[in-house]
């Protein structure tokens, strides 16, 4: 029994095919399966370079461009392929050509061989987590998504908007619970056979091809329809933005992969030797037979979130000009310096009226936010 | 925006264009290595005048970010640059002995060979004094900034600059080539700066820092523009307007977020201040081929050229860009 690999690619054909390499290394079998905008050349060529090793096949070739039906359909062809030509395979984990296995292959064989009956998949119901890319939860599900939100922005709006206007609403089909959550995940021959298999299969697929971002609800709703055990998460340690792109790895991260102890990482940069050379390589210093624990790098990608969204308190500068009211705070209100009315006025050191001109100005400037001393009347 | 300022901006990009096609009559080409840009290479566009005791780290320093070549206006420099970028494997070479000035102080001769040669292409239009930096510069090429930029579809990053000076007289340690000029001009002010949005152009205009305070005490608002947009994927309908502080289409000039968040953003070190100021300011002043009749230069041999030094007791010590980051003079948005 062993674990077959799904990898969708698209760009960076060498590093896809380094890793290709390595997973076969340690005996799996592997199913790619490549947009159709990778040009015919580069296909040809990415084909021959793997053609000496065993168990590899590529799958019918789908576009996926993201948030589409696209990258769904590519994962069920390229799943048929593995079930159909691989019986020896327990479990179908979906990778993408910019993963990097953290972990030697063949610590991952034996996790899954330890828990035969799991599926992992990242799974929970928008009540549950308050994802909200573009403003859109539980409506992902209930309307029509024709136009692409990277390149038709407006019309996606638009449409939208006239959805919500004449309260038009599509029905799920019955018995399903819509679910989301990472597309990356690793399924149980059994779940993954009966997804595939399902006598609903093409009222489901009509459904879910006119769902947004399906990609994130499909395998994730399904999935809780036939498996017997699910864990809901992710073996794949992604981290997302703020408009819900990955963030990318590069070769300053290699201390913080280390110490996430998970299987997989997503996204590499392609130019990243760094990383690629640690973790494809250097085997004895990956070792390490504990639980993935992607909580433990979260604290800077969670921060960069943040940074973007609401930035620090207070502050102008040439990439953060807030409107009125988007400051997030201040530090300081507005104030005037009166300056030389020593040669004018005698003033004593209880000044005009009020408090003394240099204590206003310390309450004025700080950085908790200006505060006003009382004056009495 | 109305429909007639749109329009208007439309006339004036055309304008900008049609005065760099015009200009570009004066350019001779010495060495021509343009046929090596591959696509997907980051480019580097600059003019300069006898820069040549700058040139060997100015050039290093930029490989060494991952720029893949350099496209170079010699304005009749006389102290070798020319031959020096001549030899360089990765520079083509333009000379001209027309004037700086009326080249609206070189934007007319870039804009045509950003057109030219950029088009598709990151371009990083800085001077020989300029030293970028960006959020994780010390260990990401600029290549990471270009993909993440595309990925993000970003397609302009500012970098404001700073300028840079000694502790002591500016004169007092003399620049050596091939050194880093930041080991001499380590100082720079942290936290002078006034902003305001042009409502026309889009752009945000920052003014302040040691050149305020010491050349202009006085009439700060007449101090010198600090906001900059040096790396543009450039689209050959790009025009830089004024030097590199905004371009049209103005949609370029929003590198900041008005929504309470940060962008990501850089820095120019600009490492304008070292002995070698002081005889280019009186030789300036006699060419007066610089902004508003050089008025900088002129400023400063009112003000301070006596006692040359800029450094004060606010003056903060450079020591990488996490330091500018938690200054607030850049940030990393949510590149991570």
């Amino acid at each position: 029994m062993t674990v077959g690999i799904i990898m969708l690619v698209h760009t960076a054909l060498s590093r896809a095919e380094q890793v290709a390499r390595h997973w076969s290394a340690a005996g799996c079998p592997l199913v790619i399966h490549a947009d159709v905008s990778v040009p015919a050349k580069s296909f040809k060529a990415f084909q021959t370079a793997l053609s000496d090793l065993p168990d590899i096949r590529f799958s019918k070739r789908h576009r996926c461009e993201w948030g589409t039906w696209g990258l769904v359909a590519a994962s069920q062809a390229a799943a048929q392929t593995m079930l159909e030509d691989f019986p020896l395979v327990r479990h179908v984990y979906l990778a993408s050509g910019s993963c990097l296995p953290l972990r030697p292959v063949q610590e991952l064989i034996d996790y899954l061989a330890d828990r035969p009956q799991t599926d992992f998949i990242e799974s929970a119901t928008t009540a549950d987590v308050p994802w909200t890319i573009g403003g859109l939860d539980s409506e992902r599900f209930t309307l029509r998504f024709p136009f692409s939100w990277r390149k038709n922005r407006y019309l996606f709006d638009k449409y939208v908007a006239i959805q919500r206007g004449l309260g038009m609403k599509r029905r799920i089909p019955g018995g399903i619970v819509p679910h989301m959550g990472s597309q990356w995940w690793c399924l149980t021959r059994q779940t993954l056979s009966a997804i595939l298999d399902d006598p609903e299969r093409p009222v489901y697929d009509r459904y879910f091809s006119k769902v947004w971002i399906p990609d994130e609800s499909y395998f994730q709703t399904l999935a809780r329809q036939y498996s017997r055990q699910i864990e809901s998460r992710s073996l794949t340690l992604s981290k997302f933005d703020y408009q819900g792109k990955p963030h990318i790895f590069y070769d300053d991260h290699l201390q913080l992969l280390r110490r996430s102890d998970c299987f997989v990482a997503r996204k590499i940069w392609p130019q990243a030797n760094r990383l690629y050379d640690a973790f494809l390589t250097d085997a004895a210093h990956a070792m390490k037979r504990t639980e993935p624990n992607p909580s433990k790098i979260d604290r800077i990608f969670s921060k960069a979130v943040e940074r973007r969204t609401r930035g620090r308190p207070g502050l102008y500068m040439q990439s953060r000009f807030p409107a009125e009211t988007r400051e997030n705070g201040l530090t300081s209100a507005q104030y005037s310096v009166f300056h030389g009315f020593s040669a004018l006025l005698k003033i004593s050191s209880h000044g005009w009226h009020g408090p003394p001109v240099r204590v206003s100005m310390a309450t004025f400037l700080h950085p908790n936010g200006p505060s006003f001393p009382k004056v009495r009347p | 925006m109305s429909f007639v300022q749109s329009y208007r901006m439309r006339w004036r990009r055309k304008y900008a264009k049609a005065r760099s096609f015009r200009k570009h009559f004066g350019l001779r080409p010495v060495v021509d290595r343009t046929a090596l840009i591959k696509p997907g290479d980051v480019l580097l566009f600059s003019t300069l005048r006898d820069e040549h005791i700058r040139l060997p780290y100015f050039l290093n320093y930029y490989r060494d970010l991952g720029i893949d070549h350099f496209l170079i206006v010699d304005n009749d420099s006389t102290d070798g640059s020319g031959d020096y970028l001549a030899d360089q494997p990765d520079v083509s070479l333009w000379h001209t002995s027309a004037s700086y000035k009326r080249a609206r102080f070189g934007v007319d001769w870039l804009n045509w060979l950003q057109s030219r040669y950029g088009h598709g292409h990151w371009t990083l239009v800085v001077d020989p004094d300029e030293l970028f930096v960006y959020p994780f510069c010390d260990t990401r090429p600029i290549r990471a900034l270009t993909d993440w930029l595309d990925g993000s579809n970003v397609r302009s990053f500012g970098a404001m600059l700073l300028d840079m000076y000694p502790k002591g007289r500016l004169d007092a340690v003399p620049y050596r080539r091939g050194q880093n000029p930041i080991e001499i001009a380590s100082w720079f002010d942290s936290g002078n700066y006034m902003i305001q949005k042009n409502r026309q152009y889009g752009n945000l205009w920052i003014q302040g820092g040691p050149r305020a305070r010491a050349f202009f005490p006085d009439s700060p608002a007449k101090a010198p523009a600090l906001n900059k947009i040096p790396l543009v994927k450039w689209h050959r309908r790009n025009a830089y307007i004024s030097s590199t502080h905004m371009l049209l289409p103005r949609g370029l000039n929003l590198t900041y977020d008005e929504w309470g968040g940060e962008s990501a953003s850089g820095v120019l070190l600009h490492a304008k201040f070292l002995d070698t100021f002081t005889q280019k300011a009186e030789e300036e002043m006699q060419r007066k081929q610089h902004y508003r009749a050089s008025l900088e230069y002129k400023a400063y041999l009112e003000n301070i050229a006596q006692t040359p030094e800029l450094w004060c007791k606010w003056s903060e010590k450079y020591i990488n860009w996490r330091q500018l980051e938690i200054l607030g003079l850049m940030s990393k948005g949510n590149w991570a």
